[in-house]
């Protein structure tokens, strides 16, 4: 007998998937082999290094991902908002569980034991194609925003006065803020005073700021230097 | 060499019985991309994937400049495109070219529907999961990479900033 309540959630978790012959009752039928559970805030789903012993259907509220890095600090890596599968990669692979997860606020998951998942992975009937095609798009899903993520890294988008106004993403990059010195690239930041002292000292010029009409200084892996142009 | 042993040799149908493959080439007959033939470009919308069954094919990106990178190869057996059926409203992120005469499957939805009680597909279903977790865990790396590395250049900033050095030797204007 299908659950109303679990055909509700599995509705919302259908609008935010595609993948071919996508089907409400079939979907309904895999959450219905896994066991609905509340979480409260800072639970943690998964933590890294450990094996993967459930997949979560995350229906309500956020988990917070964090990875440690090379010195072992935490880094937020993003946040994943219902509707959504979690810890779903190291039972797709048998890997031990690359990042933790953490619920923010409160939440509410189907969670489907390893055991289950593999029963369900390998039934050739609607609920084991249902809950492959999830998986696959979900990873899909993952991948490009995982792309994304380290195009983002490489090529980092400019930073607009815009984007300072309105941004409360903590993945968002630190905003700059106006009237602030500038840093550069390698993270130093001058002043206005900084530099026409450096510059003085170094060509025993003024440092009156009348005299002079444009002053940069250029820090740069390659080339240091500081240039001056005096007003004619 | 028939096309049906063609499939039967690729790893991810090891376990699949020749009755399955025969009904999979009937379902999507294979395409054959002559060396040099594109199988599709950047920036086209997407609707089906593909399979490589023989051949090999080449992966072009062209960033903004207009400069055309290859950023891969494809051999037989990967699948490519899948995207374009697991995602809405999908859009090629990169050109495919075929490298030598290559023979393809097309991986389309109604190919997935028709036939997806068939342990072909199953197994096509599988080998995606298997090789999206491999992708997923690479980017992951580069990500960790990337992140070390900027700890790498923030710690010799610690040590002497460019900025500091500057101060050092010509003073502070505050």
């Amino acid at each position: 007998m299908i659950n109303a309540a679990l055909m509700k959630q599995a509705r919302t978790l259908l609008d935010n998937h595609h993948f071919p012959g996508m089907s409400l009752d079939d979907l309904t039928k895999v959450l219905m082999a896994g066991e609905v559970r509340a979480y409260g805030n800072g639970a943690p789903l998964c933590r890294e290094g450990e094996p993967g012993e459930h997949l979560y259907f995350l229906l309500t509220g956020r988990v917070k991902v964090l990875h440690s890095d090379s010195a072992g600090r935490q880094r937020h890596l993003s946040n994943i908002d219902a509707p959504a599968l979690v810890g779903h990669m190291a039972l797709v692979d048998g890997s031990m569980r690359s990042a933790t997860c953490l619920v923010e606020g409160s939440a509410q998951a189907v969670t489907l034991s390893r055991e289950n998942y593999g029963t369900l992975l390998h039934e050739s009937g609607t609920r084991g194609t249902t809950l492959r095609r999830l998986l696959i798009s979900s990873l899909c899903s993952q991948l490009a925003a995982a792309n994304s993520h380290i195009q983002n890294m490489l090529n980092p988008p400019e930073i607009t006065e815009e984007v300072e106004a309105t941004s409360n993403d903590n993945d968002a990059p630190q905003a700059q803020r106006a009237g602030a010195p500038k840093p550069n690239q390698r993270g130093d930041s001058f002043s206005e005073k900084d530099v026409l002292a450096i510059a003085a000292k170094l060509g025993g010029w003024s440092s009156d700021l009348n005299e002079i009409e444009e002053l940069e200084l250029v820090a740069d892996d390659r080339l240091q230097q500081v240039k001056k142009k005096r007003r004619p | 060499m028939h096309i049906v042993d063609s499939i039967s040799s690729l790893f991810l149908f090891r376990s699949v019985p020749e009755r399955n493959l025969q009904e999979l080439c009937i379902l999507a007959p294979p395409i054959l991309f002559p060396a040099g033939a594109t199988i599709f470009e950047q920036g086209a919308k997407a609707d089906v994937g593909f399979l490589l069954i023989t051949g090999q094919l080449d992966v072009f990106v062209q960033g903004n400049t207009g400069e055309r990178r290859m950023v891969g190869e494809i051999r037989a057996g990967e699948v490519l495109g899948e995207q374009a059926l697991f995602s809405k409203a999908c859009i090629r992120t990169a050109s495919v070219t075929a490298v030598k005469d290559s023979q393809c499957l097309l991986l389309s939805d109604d190919l997935f529907q028709r036939g997806s009680e068939n342990p072909a597909i199953i197994a096509i279903e599988q080998h995606l999961l298997g090789t999206l977790a491999r992708r997923i865990r690479r980017t992951n790396q580069a990500i960790q990479k990337e992140w070390r590395a900027e700890d790498i250049a923030q710690a010799g900033t610690r040590e002497l900033s460019f900025g500091q050095r500057l101060r050092s030797l010509f003073g502070s204007g505050r």
